[in-house]
């Protein structure tokens, strides 16, 4: 089993397009890392340059205690299942999954007890014979993860693995996935456009952004303290309410000052604004869930009107329009909540996030 | 009363599926008329002719097996068809394995690709009977190649005192047909093998590397199963050629007539369009012999590399 340290790694393409800037993170062995970031900001090029398939234009990648920078792909103990299968699509399902071990050479019959093993932890039983071009997007998933599987790594790199799976099927595999890491003790790193899935699989988090790093920590750090809006804004969903405004300096607190309105900030951010805030424009954060909403007046509230409701299943969710934009604040399921009327809005004691603009 | 019934229940059917499918008829009519002008047609009259036997020019009888009876005593016949598969023996795989080498060459990206391509597609545009006469100057008795090698140019070493007939001998005279046939073809055989190795996606062989997958076992479990289309393609092709060649042995090896000279011989010189066409009618049939255990073997061979 081996941990992994990536030490300022860049990735330049020969085209000259700087995929992904001076990455650092370490990764501890057997832990659950997951890369999320919209689509474009580096994770499977990030992926690709661990496996060994893209060449690291700068900067140190280390497997276990052994510099890997030019340590061929079978040698780093690895093994990848990519955002597009890469099926073998004249083998059988079965073939496919055991061809890493008919290629190491291991005994037939292990190969096929392994090939029973990995059918039938993913749902794929009877379907052995099948040519791939006879599955569904969802089944030719599973195989390539067996494909990777069977293959015992130290370190499993998944790129979106679940991201053509209907809902119910993507839940259980994300159990599944769960319970596989717990059983292997492999490393995993696992790419995911769905910050969902990261919060609910993953010991950490990483979140790029056009190829940098935005924030590393575990779901509930980046969740409750995220480092930047854009990771405030990524993570979480419904996601954050932003609200722009300036900060005026008032005796030892502060005062948000938003289109003509005020708002007393409460005394505990006076340290996070010394620490992180550079400048006056600054924008407010608040998840939906942490506003107090109420129809009567109150003193030092932000004000709006409230336009309409949605349901997301569990949770209700009515709009507040506050400064021309819809603010979601989460409230009490059935509650009836009464429309076109003025309401008051205040976050909830240490739940309030402010960043630079 | 009930069967007459059900025959116009039938008729019916068959007109409004008429009707139904009338654009996909359409459109499929001269495909199928071709067929009919260029194949059906021809094989027909292939036929007919085979089953007439001429006696000298003179009389003639229909529907008879004698041109083939013929055939099978005549010694020359039966060299020929031995001579011809030879040939195909030879000339197949050998343009299978340069056709092969071309493409994965070209597959691969390096500065002055283009010209390289350009210069391995270059015997496709030369004419056959340019390639033909080249040879026959080069290997001819006096030509360029005995006059090299007894050493009448100077900046290269004498190496045999008497001129080698090539063109005189059996043996070396269809090896040189079988040159001339192989430098002329390979190119078609490296554009299909070349097509097939462009649909094979790069990720499939960046999976396998990951996995511990050299090159050779790269080539043997997944370039080669995936390719069996195009090498069947390029097999049946070819072998179809080789049966019916014609114009390199025709000039390089007269002496030693293959299936297609043989043709040529009964047809022209001895007036004898029937046993032409016997021999044009058990071609047809060894070709699609041919074919069919080709394919079998190809199949065969894809099933061995890909199980597990
Ligand atoms: N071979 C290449 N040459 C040049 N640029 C490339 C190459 N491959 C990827 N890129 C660029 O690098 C950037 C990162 O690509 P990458 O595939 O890593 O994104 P991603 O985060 O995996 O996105 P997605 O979530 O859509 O899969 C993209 O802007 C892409 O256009
Ligand atoms: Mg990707």
């Amino acid at each position: 089993m081996a941990g992994l340290t990536l030490k300022n790694i860049q990735k330049i393409y020969p085209n000259g397009y700087h995929a992904v800037k001076d990455l650092n993170i370490d990764i501890k062995d057997g832990e659950f890392v997951s890369l999320v970031g919209p689509s474009g900001c580096g994770k499977t090029t990030t992926l690709r340059m661990i496996a060994g398939l893209e060449s690291i234009s700068g900067g140190e990648l280390w497997i276990g205690d052994k510099l890997a920078n030019n340590v061929a792909p079978k040698d780093r103990g690895i093994a990848m299942v990519f955002q597009s299968y890469a099926l073998f699509p004249h083998m059988t399902v079965a073939a496919n999954i055991g061809f890493g071990l008919k290629i190491k050479k291991v005994e037939k019959k292990i190969i096929n007890e392994k090939i029973e093993w990995a059918l039938d932890l993913l749902d794929l039983n009877g379907l052995g014979d099948r040519k791939p071009s006879q599955l569904s997007g969802g089944q030719r998933q599973r195989v390539a993860l067996g494909r990777a599987l069977v293959l015992d790594p130290e370190v499993l790199l998944l790129d979106e693995p679940l991201s053509n799976l209907d809902a119910k099927l993507r839940i259980k595999m994300r159990t599944e996935l769960k319970r596989i890491h717990k059983q292997l003790k492999s490393t995993i790193i696992y790419v995911t456009h769905d910050q969902a899935e990261a919060m609910t699989l993953s010991d950490r988090i990483v979140v790029m952004k056009k190829g940098e790093l935005m924030q590393i920590g575990s779901p509930s750090e980046v969740y409750n303290k995220p480092a930047n809006k854009f990771v405030a804004g990524f993570i979480g969903s419904p996601p954050m309410n932003f609200i722009e405004g300036e900060l005026i300096k008032d005796g030892e607190n502060y005062i948000f000052k938003y289109n003509g309105n005020v708002y007393k900030l409460p005394s505990y951010l006076k340290d996070v604004i010394k620490e992180k805030i550079k400048g006056k424009e600054v924008v407010l954060g608040v998840r939906p869930e942490d506003f107090e909403i109420s129809l009567q007046p109150i003193e030092n509230a932000i004000e709006g009107m409230s336009i309409v409701t949605e349901t997301l299943g569990s949770d209700d969710y009515v709009a507040v329009e506050v400064n021309k934009k819809l603010l979601s604040v989460r409230i009490e399921p059935d509650s009836n909540f009464p429309l076109d009327r003025k309401v008051y809005l205040t976050p909830k004691e240490e739940k309030f996030h402010i960043f630079n603009k | 009363m009930n069967t007459a019934l059900k025959k116009e229940d039938k008729w019916n059917k068959f007109k409004e599926g008429l009707k139904k499918n009338s654009f996909l008829i359409w459109t499929l009519l001269p495909g199928f008329l071709y067929i009919i002008a260029f194949f059906v047609i021809v094989a027909f009259f292939l036929l007919k002719l085979s089953l007439t036997s001429y006696n000298g020019g003179m009389t003639q009888e229909s529907l008879t097996i004698a041109n083939y009876l013929k055939l099978i005593e005549s010694e020359e016949f039966r060299t020929a068809f031995v001579r011809t598969f030879i040939f195909v023996l030879i000339t197949t795989p050998l343009q299978l394995v340069t056709g092969l080498i071309g493409a994965i060459l070209i597959n691969k990206k390096f500065k002055f690709r283009g010209v390289v391509r350009s210069i391995l597609l270059l015997p496709l545009a030369i004419p056959t009977i340019v390639t033909t006469a080249t040879l026959l100057l080069l290997f001819s008795k006096g030509g360029h190649i005995t006059s090299l090698l007894m050493g009448e140019y100077p900046w290269f070493p004498k190496i045999t005192q008497h001129e080698i007939s090539f063109l005189n001998k059996e043996s070396l005279a269809l090896g040189i047909s079988i040159l001339g046939k192989v430098w002329r073809d390979t190119p078609i055989s490296m554009l299909i093998l070349l097509a097939g190795l462009q649909s094979i996606s790069e990720e499939q062989y960046e999976a396998a590397k990951t996995m511990g997958s050299t090159t050779i076992q790269n080539f043997f479990y997944i370039t080669l199963p995936l390719l069996v289309p195009s090498i069947s393609s390029v097999l049946v092709l070819r072998s179809i050629e080789a049966w019916k060649e014609f114009i390199f042995p025709y000039i390089l090896a007269p002496s030693y007539p293959v299936l297609g000279v043989l043709i040529e011989k009964y047809y022209v010189q001895m007036f004898d369009p029937g046993t032409a066409s016997a021999i044009g009618v058990i071609l047809i049939i060894v070709i699609l012999i041919g074919t069919t255990v080709l394919n079998w073997i190809l199949k065969k061979m894809q099933s061995y590399l890909v199980k597990i």
